[in-house]
């Protein structure tokens, strides 16, 4: 195989992880970082980092795991330079709305509201139980790869996991009107 | 893994599972309190951030960098170096009559020329850290190319810098002739 072909190939498969993944990355990371332009810049990293490693990639397997990881790693990466959990207070909701998006109002207000709930609901969780229910649902990982990408024992992921799911459980189920 | 902690995968698993079909309803009471609170999580996710809403944007990608060594004009630039390389040696070596500017013949003694040789190729001290380029890790990393490419940049730095050479001693040699036409027509 030629230098040529190898490289069409590599971008081949890159596009088509954009395709397969690229929302499940956008996905996970709106949601640990809760701001649409922060979410795009990273998710433009990933991507960018993965091409980079595209090499080390061919020995492992599983694409959305190893993009998601890089995801995580990034999110990791910025809190802990910013020093703080990143939340979505009102003045970052009104970045999540695109000016020009023409939508129907209705669903733009329930939009708002959800995400307003999902923030104030993930804030209760910490964020290793975040990250845990993030992984499980946009990357549908096992648990032991979870743990595998936040670098502890699987009993540890379990545990933040069911924790996780029954506060939530509380405060989204138990605690509705 | 205890027995324990694997009930718990296998109850997370469950609960968590993406579809939930009628065969696979909650066996015990705690699997269903972890599956409503997964649900909920879910609803509120899609809501929130519904998925395919926008299109993604990749980011570009660099393109297949052509190597410098397969372009015609370097693989010329390669076979000429050579060749002027190849014919000064030769000169070097093989001349020592008075018209070669690179010897001194000590006339007192008469005896062994010394060869004073001028390289071409630049000091590679004294080549300014400037000009190296900063490593991008988004290029392409086949170092073989890299290298056969960085050889073919080299060449054409030779190749400038020879023709620098040859206009330092363009001067030198009309002076020459023009001294030599003057002994010829008597003129001085």
């Amino acid at each position: 195989m030629t230098a040529q072909s190898r490289h069409s190939q590599d971008q081949q498969r890159f596009a088509q992880w954009g395709h397969q993944h690229g929302q499940a990355v956008r996905g996970y990371l709106l949601a640990m970082v809760g701001r649409v332009d922060v979410a795009e810049d990273l998710t433009q990293e990933v991507f960018a980092r993965a091409w980079q490693a595209r090499r080390r990639y061919r020995e492992q397997g599983y694409a959305r795991a190893y993009l998601l990881r890089i995801a995580d790693r990034l999110v990791f990466d910025r809190q802990r330079k910013a020093g703080r959990e990143v939340t979505l207070d009102e003045e970052n909701w009104k970045r999540i709305e695109p000016p020009a998006r023409t939508e129907d109002p209705s669903q733009t207000l329930a939009r708002t509201e959800a995400a307003k709930e999902l923030t104030a609901a993930l804030e209760q969780i910490s964020p290793a139980q975040r990250r845990v229910l993030l992984l499980r649902y946009y990357g549908q990982l096992s648990f032991s790869e979870i743990a595998r990408i936040m670098e502890c024992p699987i009993s540890t992921a379990l545990s933040h996991g069911r924790r996780g799911l029954l506060t939530l459980r509380k405060l989204l189920v138990e605690n509705m009107p | 893994m205890s027995k324990e902690q694997d009930q718990l995968r296998r109850r997370l698993e469950r609960a968590t599972a993406a579809e939930f079909t009628a065969d696979e309803l909650p066996s015990d009471a705690e699997t269903a309190l972890l599956r409503e609170g997964w649900v909920a999580l879910g609803q509120l996710l899609e809501t929130a951030y519904p998925a395919g809403e926008q299109p993604l944007d990749l980011p570009s990608l660099p393109s297949r960098k052509t190597a410098a060594w397969r372009n015609p004009a370097v693989v010329a630039a390669l076979v000429a170096s050579l060749l002027v390389v190849a014919t000064l040696a030769w000169s070097l070596m093989s001349t020592d009559g008075p018209g070669n500017p690179h010897q001194i013949v000590d006339r007192e003694n008469g005896t062994t020329p010394t060869v004073k040789k001028e390289s071409p190729l630049p000091d590679s001290d004294t080549v300014p850290d400037s000009d190296v380029p900063e490593p991008d890790e988004l290029q392409w990393d086949d170092s073989f190319d890299e290298q056969l490419a960085m050889a073919g940049e080299d060449v054409i730095r030779i190749q400038e810098d020879w023709y620098g050479l040859d206009d330092a001693f363009g001067p030198i040699e009309a002076g020459l002739k023009q001294i030599a036409e003057d002994i010829e027509s008597d003129s001085l």
